[in-house]
C-alpha cells in the first residue's frame, strides 16, 4: 500500500481496498461497495425480471406462429450481434427525452439484452 | 427457449395428437416441462448479461452511484485499485446470482421428480474464485520476514516443497494432489524473497528459479490431475473441483510474482522502471505485430482463424489447457447443457 496509484495494482492491494470498501464503511455510504452493489443489483434484478418475461412471452408466440418464427427470430438473433456499448448511450438519451431517469432506463437495458438472449439462445 | 419448447420429438406431439389434446394442453403437459432444463441454462445466462447490461448502462449517464460509475470514476481519476475492487464486487454479484438460479433450479428440479444432474463445472468455478481469492490474501512482500531469523523457515518450505514433488514425482497418481501445498507454500517463499530483493528493479535470480519451480510443479500438478481415473462419483467431483481451483492459483501465483519482481506498488522510481518495462515490451512487440496488420483482410482472417484454430488445437492436445482454462472462460455459459443442445 506504499504507492497510492500502482499501474496495476498487487493482489493484496485489490483484496484489501475491497475489504476496506466493503466492511470499512456503513451500507448506505457513497463510499461503501456494499451500497454501489445495491443500486446495481436492484437495476439487474428489475432488468432481469422484464427480461425473463418478455423473452419467456416471446418464445411462446414464436413457437405458436410460424409466420413470427420465420420473421421475428431472425431479428433477435441479428440484435444480439450489436454491441450493447453503441446501444446503451441512446436507449439513456432516448428514455432521458421522454423523462425516464434513474432505475428504469438501466433495467430497460438489461431487460433488452435479457430477453433477446432468452428465446433464442439455448 | 425456443429450442426447448421444440425439444420434443414427433411422437411425443403425435401421441398427445392422440389423445386429442387441445393446443393449452400440449404446452402445458409437454412443451413447458421439457422446456424448464433450456429454461434455466437460458436464465443463468440472462442473469449475466442483465448485469452487464446494469453496469453499461451506468457507465454514459455519468451515474452517481452503481458499480458502473464507481468504474468510471476510478478511471478518471487513474485510480486503479478502486477499479479492480469494483470488478471483483462485480463478480462476486455474477456468481452470486448465478448461485441464486442454480438454487431455484435444484429446486424446481427436485419438484419434477428429475434427478439432478451433477453441476460440476460450475461448482468448480465458484471454488476457483475462491481459490483466487485465498491466493489474494497471502501477503507479497512482508518487511519483517525479510529479516534474518525468517530465512530458516523459507529454507525450510522451501525443502518441503522440493520434498513433496519429489514424492509426488515417486507415487504419481492420486498422489499427484500434494503438490497443491507446495503451491502454496511456494508462495510464502516468495513473499520472503521479493521483500528482501524490494530495492533492486527485478528478483534475484533464485527468485526466478524457485518462481520457475513452482509453476512447474504446479502445471504438472494439474496436468496429472487432469488425465487421471476415476470416471464418476466423489473422486470425480472433487477432481473437478480440484483442477480448475489450482490453475486459478496459479495463474495468480504468476501475477503475483510478476507483481513483485517488476516492483509495481514501489516508490516513484520503480513505477518510472516498470512502465518502462511495459514500453520495451511493447515496443517488442509492435514491430512483430506491425506485418499482421499491414496484411490484406483475408490474410488477417486467416491469420485470426489460424491462431483460434491453434488454441482449440492447443485446448485440446492438452488435457492441462483443456480441463483447467476452458472451465474458467466457458463455465457461465455452458455449465451444464453441452454443445450438442445448443441452438444458436
Amino acid at each position: 500500500m506504499s504507492a497510492e496509484r500502482p499501474l496495476l495494482p498487487a493482489p493484496h492491494q485489490v483484496i484489501a481496498a475491497f475489504v476496506d470498501s466493503v466492511f470499512g464503511y456503513p451500507p448506505n455510504a457513497p463510499r461503501s461497495l456494499v451500497y454501489h452493489s445495491g443500486v446495481t443489483l436492484s437495476a439487474t434484478l428489475l432488468g432481469f425480471l422484464l427480461g425473463a418475461m418478455l423473452g419467456i412471452a416471446l418464445a411462446l408466440m414464436i413457437v405458436h406462429s410460424r409466420v413470427l418464427e420465420k420473421s421475428l427470430l431472425p431479428w433477435i438473433i441479428c440484435s444480439q450481434m450489436v454491441p450493447i456499448l453503441a446501444l446503451a448511450p441512446i436507449f439513456i438519451v432516448v428514455l432521458g427525452a421522454i423523462g425516464l431517469q434513474g432505475l428504469l432506463p438501466k433495467s430497460i437495458i438489461s431487460a433488452y439484452l435479457c430477453s433477446s438472449r432468452s428465446p433464442s439462445g439455448w | 427457449m425456443v429450442k426447448g419448447f421444440t425439444a420434443p420429438d414427433p411422437m411425443q406431439l403425435d401421441l398427445m395428437r392422440t389423445w386429442s389434446a387441445t393446443p393449452r394442453q400440449v404446452l402445458s403437459k409437454l412443451r413447458w416441462p421439457s422446456a424448464v432444463p433450456y429454461l434455466f441454462a437460458g436464465l443463468k445466462v440472462a442473469v449475466t448479461i442483465s448485469l452487464i447490461g446494469a453496469i453499461v448502462a451506468e457507465l454514459p449517464t455519468g451515474a452517481e452511484a452503481g458499480l458502473g460509475a464507481r468504474l468510471l470514476a476510478g478511471s478518471y481519476y487513474g485510480q486503479t485499485i478502486q477499479i479492480w475492487s469494483a470488478l471483483l464486487a462485480s463478480a462476486i454479484l455474477a456468481s452470486g446470482l448465478i448461485g441464486l438460479v442454480g438454487l431455484a433450479e435444484r429446486g424446481v428440479a427436485r419438484q419434477m421428480g428429475h434427478g439432478l444432474e451433477p453441476a460440476r463445472l460450475r461448482l468448480g468455478f465458484i471454488l476457483a474464485t475462491a481459490g483466487m481469492l485465498l491466493a489474494l490474501v497471502l501477503p507479497l512482500s512482508t518487511g519483517a520476514a525479510a529479516t534474518l531469523p525468517a530465512r530458516p523457515i523459507l529454507f525450510a518450505l522451501t525443502l518441503a516443497a522440493a520434498v513433496l514433488f519429489a514424492v509426488a514425482a515417486w507415487t504419481g497418481g492420486w498422489r499427484a494432489i500434494a503438490p497443491a501445498s507446495p503451491v502454496r507454500s511456494g508462495c510464502r517463499d516468495h513473499a520472503g524473497l521479493a521483500a528482501r530483493s524490494r530495492h533492486r528493479r527485478l528478483g534475484g535470480r533464485g527468485f526466478w528459479v524457485m518462481m520457475l519451480a513452482v509453476w512447474l510443479g504446479a502445471a504438472l500438478c494439474v496436468i496429472e490431475l487432469a488425465t487421471m481415473g476415476p470416471r464418476r462419483g466423489a473422486a470425480r467431483r472433487t477432481l473437478n473441483l480440484a483442477i480448475p481451483l489450482l490453475f486459478g492459483a496459479a495463474v495468480f501465483y504468476l501475477w503475483k510474482c510478476w507483481c513483485a519482481a517488476l516492483g509495481f506498488p514501489r516508490d516513484h522510481a520503480a513505477a518510472e522502471c516498470c512502465r518502462g518495462a511495459v514500453l520495451r515490451i511493447l515496443a517488442d512487440a509492435v514491430p512483430r505485430l506491425r506485418p499482421d496488420f499491414r496484411a490484406r483482410r483475408a490474410d488477417r482472417l486467416r491469420h485470426r482463424l489460424q491462431r483460434g484454430l491453434l488454441v482449440a488445437i492447443v485446448a485440446q492436445r492438452f488435457a492441462f489447457l483443456g480441463r483447467g482454462l476452458l472451465p474458467l472462460g466457458n463455465s457461465s455459459r455452458r455449465c451444464r447443457w453441452s454443445g450438442s443442445r445448443r441452438s444458436w
